[in-house]
């Protein structure tokens, strides 16, 4: 058991800080969303009626939505993006791809090599590109979520407001959705180009995502 | 098989198969790629669905 937690600390604290946060923001949403019913002379709801709402779902998938689409974007991007001196950036001379070789590649595979690592055709090339694929997967998939919820909130204020309700496609090309999803996306992306610059220059002794305190700051990548 | 889901390395340099205890915690390196994923996805499709059905 001890072994099992020293293992997977990293994932097991994060997950139990996520459920935490995610605990605090469904009451605190639930509090903030009943003082505005209340204002507005409506009924109120129960807690888990506010858990099973759209107004909820729309809040934690905008900055899922947010996060799948920072990391998509630097997983791929840093294949060719570089930066001189960053613990983020590969050294300058390995942008790309990469060959089989470094990669670990059917005839440079080991026996302990993942089974599609080892294959052919599109299974290679399908694992190949497994982390990237899943990750736009989960940011198009929680985006898309997003909308619906917000699109649902959206028609709600509309009807309090005796305005007329607008189709989902109408929705996703309204200032109001492209609002809350670049309000997001502009603090993901700056925090992804703080983290490389600042590596350059900085260290945090004992983390993988700084360089050791002593490397050099041309040292570029770990 | 998701990734990483071969034995430890240094598990098993003695032996040729993978002890049960050394398999235990593969099981427990698996178990938690699976609760993020599926925790994700069923996240993602139910508050997809909350939304399209206007719930």
């Amino acid at each position: 058991m001890r072994r099992f937690l020293r293992e997977n600390s990293l994932s097991l604290g994060f997950g139990v800080a996520f459920l935490a946060a995610l605990a605090g923001q469904s009451y605190a949403g639930y509090l903030d969303n009943n003082n505005e019913l209340a204002a507005h002379h409506e009924h109120l709801i129960s807690y888990g009626r506010y858990l099973v709402s759209s107004e909820f779902g729309a809040a934690v998938m905008e900055n899922w939505q947010s996060e799948f689409l920072q990391f998509t974007l630097y997983i791929v991007a840093t294949i060719w993006l570089l930066q001189r001196g960053s613990n983020e950036s590969k050294p300058l001379e390995q942008a790309g791809f990469e060959s089989d070789e470094k990669e670990k590649l059917g005839a440079h595979s080991s026996p302990r090599s993942p089974r599609w690592a080892r294959a052919r055709g599109w299974r290679r090339h399908l694992y190949s590109n497994s982390l990237g694929l899943l990750m736009v997967t989960l940011f198009i998939g929680s985006w898309l979520a997003e909308s619906l919820g917000a699109w649902t909130q959206y028609n709600n204020d509309q009807t309090n407001h005796m305005e007329p309700t607008v189709s989902w496609l109408t929705y996703v090309g309204t200032s109001n959705f492209w609002e809350r999803s670049l309000e997001n996306w502009q603090s993901e992306l700056l925090a992804v180009g703080s983290m490389a610059v600042f590596t350059i220059y900085l260290r945090q002794r004992g983390s993988p995502e700084s360089k050791p305190v002593g490397a050099s700051h041309d040292q570029t990548g770990p | 098989m998701p990734p990483g889901c071969a034995a430890r390395p240094g598990d098993e340099q003695h032996s040729a198969k993978p002890s049960s205890r050394a398999l235990s915690y593969d099981h427990g390196m698996r178990a938690m790629f699976f609760a993020y994923l599926l925790f994700v996805v069923a996240g993602i499709v139910f508050y997809s669905l909350v939304g399209a059905l206007h719930y």
